[in-house]
């Protein structure tokens, strides 16, 4: 379906508020995008979402927006308490995917003629692949604490420092969290897969810091050129997907109970002071959990594999932050006027709170929250920082990745006949992973350039550039 | 969505974050074991029903409380995907049999398992979404769905 689009400023356009649309819809795009968006079901799910009760502002989307399923990816979603819902589908299966960045006091020229076997050694260090299994046994009771605690359960379990969990939204640790709320069956699928990456585009990838765009910034985050970076991409594993797809069932019960019309079955809702709605916080609170003590626990991998390697323990790999991609909470921010708390939905999404926020680390109150923004793994990845302006815009939100632009089947014929490891190893880029499949899968032509989608978040103001990261070896799940 | 034909089958569909898979069988029964044909082809990248009839992974019944028509195929298809990653089992064929009386339904089913093969799983699927979910019933009395899953 085609939507009218109001140019409203800098790479910003607007889907007037139409039929069964409660609120308007709010595109981050540039100009060269929207063919693009409009030729898939992308902007049909903006304004879907748009039609939930109780959503206030924008039904929005970022740059990196692509067609998901109920929400679209890239979307932000808020909620009124009083009439608002709560939609797992606004979450979506990967429960707190998200991705941090470590950086290091490594400089390039000490790892440049030996990352093909550095490379190897965080293949060897960190699981990652189809059905990827963690090197610790947990018992039902560890499993319960993960999913009570986090971030925190791994660091006092010797998986990194205290001083990590300052640096991880919600400090690693989602409050109102119930293990009671998850089933036996994700904690089934979940329990054996704590500390590994998975597949799909998830990662691990060594890079360096290849250009910075704001000093000040930078070095409040502790970057700087030519130094190495780690960052992690990876999110609840089965446990978040069984919890995502039993809660989707409860909703579209909840849905019709409560009389919600659901204009695509997915993006299925309860009102966010029911029963059913408090059942999903606490489910979905404990994979949040679940996912910040994974990349923790492969974070601890990640250094011991960079301590061994170097012979030494003073690299400096201190935790720059962790941001979630996909996760509903409670946040007050100003609508129409008005401080009010409300329920943010970020599917694909990634929080980008401003300067002197309260929520933000007190190190980074000066400059704003790092906002981390993967791109693929040929290209480069960027370092923002959260403003005030998107506090005003976008609910303290930005983009989170580049966004994918060719499906995986359209990607591996893409890839068809050329040695994909061997064209990037051509460029300085090592890529480790089990699978052919899923490296074709995650070429660079499979994506928009991340470099087009942080322009239009710069250039509207909703986060700005800080640094860029150029890849040097990638594990692929 | 899917081209009658003297029996049961499916073709993969490109979507751009996932996969979507459409089927088309005789009867509902037929359909599913067709959505179980199809996710295993894209766990394994075998193709599909390379594992019809294989054994050694013995028979577990399965039994599905079911909001609708639709509702059974997304629980089927995962399933078939929770076998597959958590016990390490594939879905090799099944007697199925639904029961749509009253609310929802309920499925049971006798399955016919086999061991993954020793390289695992080549595809990790997340889940079947209710997105643009369809199963309907044509004048000519064949099944016919489409399901998109979460890669």
């Amino acid at each position: 379906m085609s939507y009218r689009l109001d140019r409203k400023g800098a790479y910003q356009y607007v889907i007037p508020k139409a039929g069964a649309m409660r609120v308007p819809g709010l595109i981050f795009a540039s100009p060269a995008m929207l063919p693009s968006l409009e030729s898939d079901k992308s902007l049909d799910q903006v304004v879907n979402v748009a039609s939930l009760p109780g959503i206030v502002g924008h039904s929005i989307a970022m740059p990196d927006i692509h067609w998901g399923y109920g929400f679209p990816i890239g979307g932000v979603a808020a909620f009124d308490p009083d009439d608002g819902v709560l939609s797992p589908g606004g979450v979506g299966y990967d429960i707190n995917c998200g991705v941090r960045l470590l950086r290091s006091d490594i400089e390039l020229e000490e790892a440049s003629g030996a990352l093909a076997e550095l490379s190897m050694a965080l293949y060897r260090a960190v699981p990652a692949g189809v059905g990827s299994k963690s090197p610790r046994r947990l018992t039902q009771k560890e499993l319960d604490r993960v999913l009570l605690r986090g971030a925190e359960w791994a660091v006092n379990s010797g998986y990194g420092h205290q001083a990590d969990l300052s640096a991880i939204e919600e400090s690693g640790c989602m409050d109102g969290a119930d293990p009671g709320a998850v089933s036996e069956r994700a904690k089934e699928r979940g329990r054996p897969q704590l500390g590994s990456l998975g597949s799909g585009n998830h990662f691990c990838e060594l890079g360096v810091v290849s250009e910075i765009f704001d000093r000040e910034a930078a070095a409040d985050f502790g970057l700087r050129e030519n130094t190495l970076t780690v960052m992690i991409h990876s999110g609840s594993r089965g446990l978040g997907y069984q919890v995502c797809d039993e809660s989707l069932r409860a909703m579209i019960r909840a849905s019709e109970r409560y009389g919600i019309d659901l204009p695509d079955r997915q993006l299925c809702a309860a009102p966010l002071r029911s029963p059913e709605a408090r059942a999903y916080f606490g489910a979905m609170g404990a994979a949040i959990n679940f996912a910040f003590a994974n990349r923790q626990m492969m974070t601890h991998f990640a250094r011991e594999a960079m301590a061994e390697f170097f012979g030494r323990d003073d690299l400096g790999l201190d935790l720059v932050y962790d941001v979630c991609h996909n996760i509903a909470k409670w946040e007050n921010h100003v609508v129409e006027g008005e401080m009010r708390r409300v329920c943010v939905h970020r599917k694909g999404a990634t929080r980008a709170f401003s300067p002197g926020h309260p929520d933000v680390p007190e190190r980074y109150r000066r400059s704003g929250q790092p906002v981390l923004v993967p791109g693929d793994m040929g290209r480069y990845s960027y370092v923002l920082a959260g403003t005030k302006r998107a506090m005003e815009l976008t609910f303290g939100s930005s983009c989170h990745g580049a966004g994918r632009k060719l499906s995986r089947g359209q990607a591996r014929r893409t890839a068809k006949g050329r040695s994909i490891f061997k064209d990037l190893e051509g460029r300085g880029i090592y890529v480790r992973s089990d699978s052919k499949r899923t490296v074709a899968e995650e070429i660079s032509e499979a994506y928009k350039d991340v470099a087009d989608v942080v322009d239009v978040i710069d250039s509207a103001g909703i986060a700005r550039k800080v640094a860029r990261l150029s890849p040097l070896a990638v594990v692929k799940g | 969505m899917g081209e009658p034909s003297s029996q049961a089958g499916h073709r993969a569909v490109d979507h751009t974050g996932d996969v979507a898979i459409e089927l088309w069988a005789p009867t509902e029964p037929a359909l599913l074991c067709e959505a179980a044909r199809a996710t295993v082809a894209l766990m394994t990248e075998a193709a599909p029903g390379a594992t019809d009839h294989a054994g050694g992974g013995g028979r577990a019944r399965v039994l599905l409380d079911t909001l609708d028509r639709e509702d059974r195929l997304v629980q089927w298809v995962n399933e078939v995907i929770f076998l597959a990653v958590s016990e390490g089992l594939l879905v090799a064929g099944a007697d199925i049999d639904i029961d749509d009386r009253g609310d929802g339904g309920v499925v049971s089913a006798e399955l016919r398992l086999s061991p993954l093969p020793p390289s695992g799983l080549d595809t990790e699927l997340k889940s079947a979404t209710y997105h643009d979910l369809r199963v309907e019933r044509g004048d000519d009395g064949w099944y016919r769905a489409r399901v998109v899953i979460d890669v």
